[in-house]
């Protein structure tokens, strides 16, 4: 095969990937079933206890902590999105991840432009954040989960893009006390304000590492791999 | 004969399989799956020409299987339905995976094999079942799409919300 121009671009632009660390095998022993059922038993006992004790997902997102009303009522698009992200939820890891809770869903904030920000616990006490950008008279709905904000990851990042012609939109929702997020998008510095515990910014391909600004006027870098 | 090919070749594989599929651990269950998928071949794999391209092979119709299901259920916008909110991709890793996006999984799954696995036409042929005329059809267009891609990305300034 000869190698032509375009393959010498596309190895070019493909060469980033290769310095992926890949993954390995897990242990090549398996674990008794008795035991993985144990495990998952005493999981599912432990998330029982810990949603009982009011280990809450919200904590620190001021803007989700109110009692569910109208407005934290999900489309039926959204949740049967979230019917269907539980059950490949169920399927990945044993169903480590836990199931997103749809009751638990609170409006955190409407952006300007319509898209709505939702919170929704899930049973594991995990914290997912949803959002349902306008399409017209109807809303398409995206959503990403990980660990309750806490100190040493004060907010969540994520951007979407609805398709080719429209810019990304990253966005997070922020734990109360941080006020603005800094960062380097098209080359120079951005600064976006967090209002009702969420930031977003219109434009960027890839939000680089954060610096997050607290109401008492000190900031602090915030790592990709926080 | 399955473990000493794993030896020789597993650190690429699940390279290739993180690749293609982004989350770590997918990956890792699909490197697994690889691994067992390639135990119970018997003669398939035994009788394979080049060993590494058939898992190679077989990785990749693990990883198209395992996106198709994804996709299926996954929300129309994200483009990480699932993941945390973390992650350890680098800037330039990211802006790549969006590149790709250009792809269909097929063809992206192609392209990687080829470009950064250093597979040739004919070893993804047997890899894939494709005649190799049909796999340097697929590279020609994918090359060409990525390329007018990575010519038309986004350079507008950004819109505050």
């Amino acid at each position: 095969m000869a190698i032509t121009d375009d393959e010498a671009r596309v190895r070019e632009l493909l060469a980033p990937l290769a310095t992926i660390e890949p993954v390995i095998r897990r242990t090549k022993q398996r674990r008794p079933l008795i035991l993985v059922v144990a495990v998952a038993s005493t999981a599912l006992i432990a998330t029982g206890i810990a949603l009982a004790a009011g280990l809450d997902p919200f904590a620190g997102i001021r803007a989700a902590d109110h009692p569910r009303d109208a407005n934290d009522t999900l489309s039926p698009a959204a949740l049967a999105a979230i019917t269907s992200a539980n059950v490949a939820r169920g399927q990945f890891q044993n169903g480590a991840a836990g199931q997103l809770l749809p009751d638990s869903a609170r409006l955190v904030t409407q952006l300007s432009a319509g898209d709505r920000v939702y919170a929704v616990a899930t049973t594991t006490g995990g914290l997912c954040v949803l959002i349902q950008e306008p399409q017209g008279a109807s809303f398409q709905t995206a959503m990403s989960c990980g660990n309750p904000l806490s100190q040493n990851q004060p907010t969540t990042e994520e951007t979407i893009r609805p398709d080719p012609a429209t810019p990304p939109l990253s966005f997070g929702v922020a734990r109360d006390g941080v006020v603005g997020i800094s960062f380097i998008a098209n080359g120079s510095e951005q600064t976006v304000l967090v209002k009702d515990n969420v930031w977003a910014y219109r434009g960027a391909a890839e939000i680089p590492p954060l610096t997050i600004h607290y109401a008492d006027g000190s900031t602090e870098q915030l790592l990709k791999n926080h | 004969m399955v473990e000493d090919l794993f030896e020789r070749c597993e650190r690429r594989l699940g390279r290739y399989l993180v690749q293609m599929v982004r989350d770590r651990s997918l990956a890792e269950d699909l490197l697994q799956e690889a691994f067992c998928v390639a135990l119970s071949s018997g003669s398939q794999l035994a009788s394979a020409r080049n060993q590494e391209a058939w898992l190679f092979g077989v990785a990749r119709n693990l990883a198209l299987q395992a996106l198709r299901k994804r996709r299926r259920i996954q929300l129309a916008l994200s483009r990480f339905p699932f993941s945390s909110h973390a992650t350890d991709d680098s800037a330039e890793v990211v802006a790549t995976r969006e590149l790709l996006e250009a792809l269909t999984l097929e063809d992206r799954s192609l392209v990687l094999l080829r470009y950064l696995h250093g597979f040739s036409a004919i070893e993804l042929a047997e890899a894939t079942g494709l005649t190799a005329d049909a796999v340097r059809q697929r590279l020609s267009r994918a090359r060409k799409r990525l390329v007018d891609a990575a010519e038309t990305r986004p350079e507008g300034g950004p819109r505050w919300l």
